[in-house]
């Protein structure tokens, strides 16, 4: 059942590649307008990268749920501000789309009350599919309503976007679906190792991860286990016996032996084991040691790192500083292998790397932009430049999803164009 | 006539206005002075367990996540427990019934501390739970080491292998999770700010203790008086209950809390009373002559400790409780909280 939980995780998570992907497609029909949409579903589905990572059954999938939440809610708010702000000569059309934006965020801002209420259990789950169901509905009618409104494009990205949500909102109720099988149902093998030791094995064994969480277990006096934990990975490398001896040694004296420096909290059986097989040492002799400390650091300090600032420092850290242009990043990841993979993901993860190139020179960006709507009047102007287009697309429907191509050329410029105000937009988000 | 009546009344009521102001600069006082409370005592003996009633008395209880958390480790932990059962069995030289030799088997070949629990498994538990073999076993526990909620949990076996299992405040509060570190929980109590401390209790841990022996405003030192026949974790040779005294000696008469107020919780007092009948506290403490009965034991044992820790700058204070139980903890942190009070009020000069 686990592995088929995690498979499932999988399936969700490549929804959300798949669906940031037609996403930025479409943005870049709209050039520069939609790039902060764009660049949202990439952090989003970063974001979704990286909480894989952390993955467990208890609980932090519904904060990641409740993030993507307030990213969605975030984007909403800074694209009716910039709506506002744009050209006068377009108002009525940008308006109504301003109008559309405001009631969807409304829209998102109950969904996610009633998401809450559900997590508290102050509502049953039918009643939030039936609020799910209806809040589909009414964005379906909004987003009708305005049609005669509206240039085709809009239409376009408008319904995408409801189709966006309405798989995002399937995801949702599966994902809900999943942490409750955990809690009422799923007893069978909650103790379930694999996607247990994932998340803390994932913090252990990354370099990041082991800095903050080590910095967390410093002020709580309990960084021993993890000095501990590491010293017998080192350990465990060691090939020739004459040097694994005296390491043994050294890390019996360190941390086992009674009264020891950094002693960590083991009973007297496997202290005394240890001691006993420590002068024909093997690659094993820690191994039960090194299972207590996990579970000391496991039952003791992983809900608190979870919630501490620690935690949130990594988790910046671990978002490469730009990785809009570095989507690729080497963050180590729970294998996604997805078939469905569309060619059109494949040709952005190329157009994002060679971009990675081109950054240098492509600063020439005016210097006076402030956070965080620094990129509006950048925006403006490319919006000015590039209106015909944008209100009357010209492109031929090809297969893509929403029927738009994706454009090599179209996104060059882009990302030559958009690279200076990326920074500002983001920092703000992760603020929050 | 009417006067006279008159000045009387306002001197009455200049009296009673300087009253409630008084008592509103006492509240205020209370209100302001963060409390910092110091729980410590050897491993095991609780003090982890009054964090948690404090969380349940003067928080909202446990989230959705701890139990999550204390689900998983009551369910390893069951299998942890029929383990060093099957142990003890094999080391008391008592047979199984013979349709369980093989589970106990497989038992025993399971990896140690991994975490493993199956539907199989917890089924296994229960057959081997119910063998008498393992029931003798479990009445020999203090020859090894198990911890004391097993017999509460191995007793609720079939409510916590149920597909709906979720602990309930009993569960989370018998469940043992042993403490490293250094933790800080800020609570509100009665408005006022207290800050508590809990440590592990081991003796790897108590190094780490001095840290937050600063601004100490009274120091709980938990002794579980049930341990009088028991070992040391750390040692398998020390008594746990000399190790405690000892413990208690040294720490209380620290440089940094010889002069602050401090209460003994005796705790586990009820598995003390079931101990009490079978195995006599004369036989781990010479110097004990009394009759062996609750009363005289525990009053031996108290006197111990008061001596102990006996100076001219403090008080002790001595309560006795079952830590799991929420009232008698309500109780005895009401009853810490009115020392604190009149604490704070002598050190302004109110009392």
């Amino acid at each position: 059942m686990s592995i088929l939980q995690e498979s499932k995780f999988i399936d969700i998570q490549s929804t959300f590649l798949r669906l940031a992907n037609v996403v930025s497609n479409m943005a870049c029909n709209f050039d520069n307008l939609l790039y902060s949409i764009q660049s949202l579903f990439k952090y989003l589905t970063h974001l979704l990268r990286n909480y894989s990572m952390f993955f467990d059954p208890q609980g932090t999938l519904n904060s990641s749920i409740k993030k993507i939440q307030n990213i969605l809610l975030k984007m909403l708010e800074e694209w009716s501000q910039f709506f506002i702000e744009c050209d006068s000569k377009h108002i009525q059309k940008v308006h109504s789309l301003y109008l559309i934006c405001r009631k969807i965020q409304d829209q998102l801002k109950e969904r996610e009350i009633m998401l809450e209420k559900l997590e508290n259990e102050n509502i049953q789950n039918e009643q939030f599919q039936q609020f799910e169901n209806n809040l589909l509905k009414d964005m379906e009618i909004i987003i009708e309503k305005r049609h005669d409104f509206l240039s085709e494009t809009f239409i376009q990205f408008s319904n995408g976007f409801l189709n966006f949500f309405k798989q995002y909102s399937e995801k949702t109720k599966e994902i809900l679906l999943l942490v409750q099988d955990k809690s009422h149902t799923e007893i069978v093998d909650m103790e379930d190792p694999i996607t247990e030791a994932s998340s803390i094995e994932f913090i252990f064994r990354n370099k990041y991860g082991r800095k903050f969480l080590g910095n967390f277990l410093k002020k709580e006096f309990c960084f021993e286990n993890l000095d501990f934990f590491i010293e017998v990975e080192n350990y465990k490398k060691i090939e020739d016996p004459i040097e694994m001896h005296k390491k043994a040694q050294e890390i019996y004296n360190k941390f086992v032996k009674e009264n020891s420096e950094s002693e960590i909290n083991i009973e007297y059986g496997i202290r005394n084991q240890i001691k006993n097989q420590l002068p024909n040492a093997d690659s094993t002799i820690f191994d039960q040691a090194k299972q207590i400390v996990i579970r000391l650091i496991k039952t003791n300090s992983l809900s608190r790192f979870l919630e501490s600032e620690d935690f949130e420092k990594l988790i910046q850290r671990l978002q490469p500083k730009q990785f809009l242009f570095t989507e690729k990043s080497n963050i180590p990841m729970t294998s996604i292998s997805d078939p469905t993979t569309t060619q059109s993901q494949i040709e952005t993860d190329s157009e994002i790397s060679i971009d990675e190139s081109l950054n240098d020179d492509a600063s020439d960006s005016d210097e006076s932009f402030h956070a965080p709507f620094s990129f509006l009047p950048a925006m403006k102007k490319s919006i000015l430049r590039s209106k015909s287009e944008l209100f009357h697309p010209e492109q031929k429907e090809s297969e893509t999803f929403f029927g738009h191509r994706f454009t090599r050329s179209n996104s060059l410029l882009l990302f030559q164009q958009q690279k200076s105000f990326s920074k500002p937009f983001f920092s703000q988000i992760n603020e929050n | 006539m009417g006067n006279k009546n008159l000045k009387k009344k306002r001197k009455e009521e200049i009296a009673r206005n300087e009253l409630v102001e008084q008592e509103l600069k006492k509240s205020d006082l209370v209100q302001k002075q963060q409390v910092k409370l110091l729980i410590l005592g050897a491993g095991d003996s609780g003090k982890s367990t009054l964090l948690k009633q404090m969380q349940i008395l003067y928080k909202d209880g446990f989230s959705k996540e701890d139990k999550q958390l204390y689900r998983n480790v009551i369910r390893t932990n069951i299998i942890t427990y029929i383990k060093i059962l099957l142990k003890g069995v094999q080391m008391l030289d008592l047979k199984l019934h013979k349709s369980n030799e093989k589970i106990a088997e497989d038992f025993l070949n399971l990896p140690d501390i991994i975490d493993s629990f199956t539907p199989n498994s917890i089924l296994a538990s229960k057959q081997l739970w119910n063998d008498p073999a393992m029931k003798m076993s479990f009445e020999k526990r203090a020859q090894f080491q198990l911890a004391d909620s097993a017999g509460y949990f191995l007793d609720n076996i079939d409510r916590i292998a149920s597909e709906n299992y979720k602990p309930s405040d009993q569960d989370i509060l018998n469940c043992r999770i042993s403490t490293t570190g250094v933790k800080v929980v800020e609570f509100l109590v009665n408005n006022q700010p207290w800050k508590v401390v809990d440590v592990g209790g081991q003796r790897s841990e108590r190094k780490k203790w001095i840290h937050h022996f600063d601004d100490t405003t009274l120091l709980i030192y938990v002794v579980a008086v049930n341990e009088y026949d028991q070992k040391l974790f750390e040692d398998n040779t020390t008594n746990r209950l000399h190790e405690s005294l000892k413990l208690f000696e040294t720490t209380a008469n620290n440089q940094f809390l010889s002069n602050k107020n401090c209460v003994i919780l005796f705790n586990k007092t009820d598995l003390f009373k079931d101990k009490i009948q079978k195995v006599n506290f004369n036989k781990c403490f010479e110097d004990f002559k009394g009759s062996n009965n609750y009363e005289e034991v525990i009053k031996f044992i108290k006197t111990l400790f008061v001596k102990a820790g006996k100076n001219t700058k403090r008080s002790i204070f001595v309560h006795y409780s079952c830590a799991t139980n929420t009232n008698e903890i309500r109780f005895v942190f009401d009853a810490v909280q009115s020392t604190i009070l009149e604490n704070i009020l002598k050190e302004q000069g109110f009392m």
